[in-house]
């Protein structure tokens, strides 16, 4: 970590909060963005961020070592998350975002269908255009929240398996066997987008031809 | 799995969470969140005995328990200090208070034989709405007092914002064409992930238990307290000593008679 980081969480720990308010702004954004990645949703991820940094704050004694402050924070925000996703889980909750993104789904993913395969000229790139990031970001929301996880804290975070297993709580052993189940999965639906994909073009340009 | 679907998946998860918006609108707000959580979190947490004493007493001065709660207006108030902005001369504290709070108040060197002001501290209480955005300050003198056994006690005086609740006590009496209220409030710190019992949520309910979080284990406190208004500044005398109301009357006369002679 920079030194000037670590002369901030330094000052944090002695209670300035100013320290505190230049890390939250340092930090801030990244780690909304692994929670939304983690929820799926802005009002939990909002909700998250807080209490990750009213944590971050009120615990601060307890983070010996100044160096490992930004695993430390992903450390409690990683676990908050997971609180938040389990209590909704238990209610059976679904938060508003998702209900509008429910009922948008099924008119978007059609019409985004169609777009994509009158655009699609030839089948490599229906399969590249498939492994778009936004493509990719659905298939890793489908995934169980153990999985997207792991992938987010290895991937975007570049946590090797035992900070991630520090980090989540786990064993390493469990970190790695989550990590290649969930490229398996990922890498099978990519497949599957793929082949699919490559089928409907192959039926679109037959239909082209036989119009043309 | 081979390196180019490895690095192609790490740039299009950058790609797809770079792309989660967080605007600088959103970033503030939340941080005004964190401030008012860590506050109002605070104000429960016993991290000392003085320390909490010191707070709850300039919370306890404005909000005696939780004011009414709605849009725009306050539902409580914070005001914490760090040990070196307190001062340790009597004169200064209240110098430093007149200026404050625009007019001289009534800061006595004791509060009865052998109970002695320690040192002191001018600063300003914040208040809050329910969704922890900052309404507004108010400042405030705070005045702590030992006895030869160290127990503390702390003399608040401070020009409350409009709207909030009133102290509201129990025993009466009137002294100088004041009256003077008191009572008696039952504390109880729980650590965060605690919950209260059944019993505990009744009294609590009954407006007879307050229940802060944050502690590190579960404990019960007394907190006894005077209040009375001099014009426009509202004083209050308190301490977690399991003092009696009686006694603590005594002493707000002395507050009261300070300066008269």
């Amino acid at each position: 970590m920079e030194e000037e980081k670590i002369i901030f969480v330094r000052r944090m720990i002695e209670g300035d909060e100013k320290a505190f308010d230049e890390l939250y702004h340092a930090y801030s954004k990244k780690l909304y963005r692994m929670a939304y990645f983690i929820t799926g949703n802005h009002s939990d991820s909002e909700d998250i961020l807080q209490e990750t940094f009213v944590k971050c704050y009120l615990h601060r004694k307890e983070l010996k070592n100044l160096g490992r402050f930004e695993s430390w924070i992903c450390q409690i925000l990683v676990r908050t998350a997971w609180k938040t996703e389990k209590k909704k889980k238990r209610a059976g909750e679904i938060s508003y975002e998702e209900i509008l993104e429910q009922e948008e789904d099924s008119g978007s993913r059609m019409a985004r269908q169609m777009r994509e395969d009158l655009s699609a000229v030839n089948p490599l790139d229906a399969c590249l255009q498939k492994e778009s990031f936004t493509e990719l970001g659905e298939m890793v929301k489908q995934l169980d929240i153990k999985y997207r996880t792991v992938i987010l804290l290895y991937y975007y975070n570049d946590y090797g398996t035992k900070e991630i297993a520090r980090i989540m709580g786990i064993f390493e052993g469990t970190v790695k066997s989550r990590l290649s189940r969930a490229r398996t999965l990922l890498h099978q639906q990519m497949e599957r987008d793929a082949n699919g994909s490559i089928r409907k073009n192959r039926q679109n340009n037959r239909v082209k031809g036989a119009v043309s | 799995m081979n390196s180019s679907w490895e690095d192609k998946i790490k740039t299009q998860l950058a790609e797809e969470i770079h792309a989660v918006d967080f605007s600088k609108e959103t970033q503030d707000r939340i941080l005004n969140r964190v401030h008012g959580q860590i506050r109002k979190r605070r104000i429960g947490m016993k991290m000392n005995r003085k320390y909490t004493g010191v707070i709850l007493a300039a919370a306890l001065v404005v909000i005696g328990g939780i004011t009414a709660i709605g849009a725009g207006k306050i539902a409580f108030t914070s005001g914490g200090h760090a040990v070196d902005e307190e001062v340790e001369n009597l004169a200064e504290l209240s110098e430093m208070a007149k200026e404050k709070l625009g007019g001289s108040v009534r800061i006595p060197e004791n509060l009865a034989e052998g109970i002695t002001f320690s040192s002191g501290v001018v600063n300003d209480t914040d208040a809050w709405d329910e969704e922890y955005q900052k309404l507004g300050s108010f400042p405030k003198a705070m005045a702590f007092y030992k006895d030869g056994n160290g127990k503390s006690y702390t003399l608040t005086i401070s020009k409350p914002l409009e709207g909030i609740q009133e102290y509201a006590g129990i025993v009466t009496q009137t002294y100088q064409g004041m009256e003077l209220s008191g009572k008696v409030d039952q504390y109880l710190f729980l650590p965060p992930d605690q919950k209260p019992s059944e019993e505990e949520r009744q009294l609590e309910a009954e407006g007879k238990l307050f229940i802060s979080y944050g502690s590190d284990e579960a404990e019960h406190e007394t907190f006894t307290s005077v209040s009375w208004n001099e014009g426009s500044f509202v004083y209050l005398l308190s301490t977690f000593e399991n003092a009696e109301v009686s006694e603590m009357m005594e002493w707000a006369k002395t507050v009261i008679d300070s300066g008269n002679e």
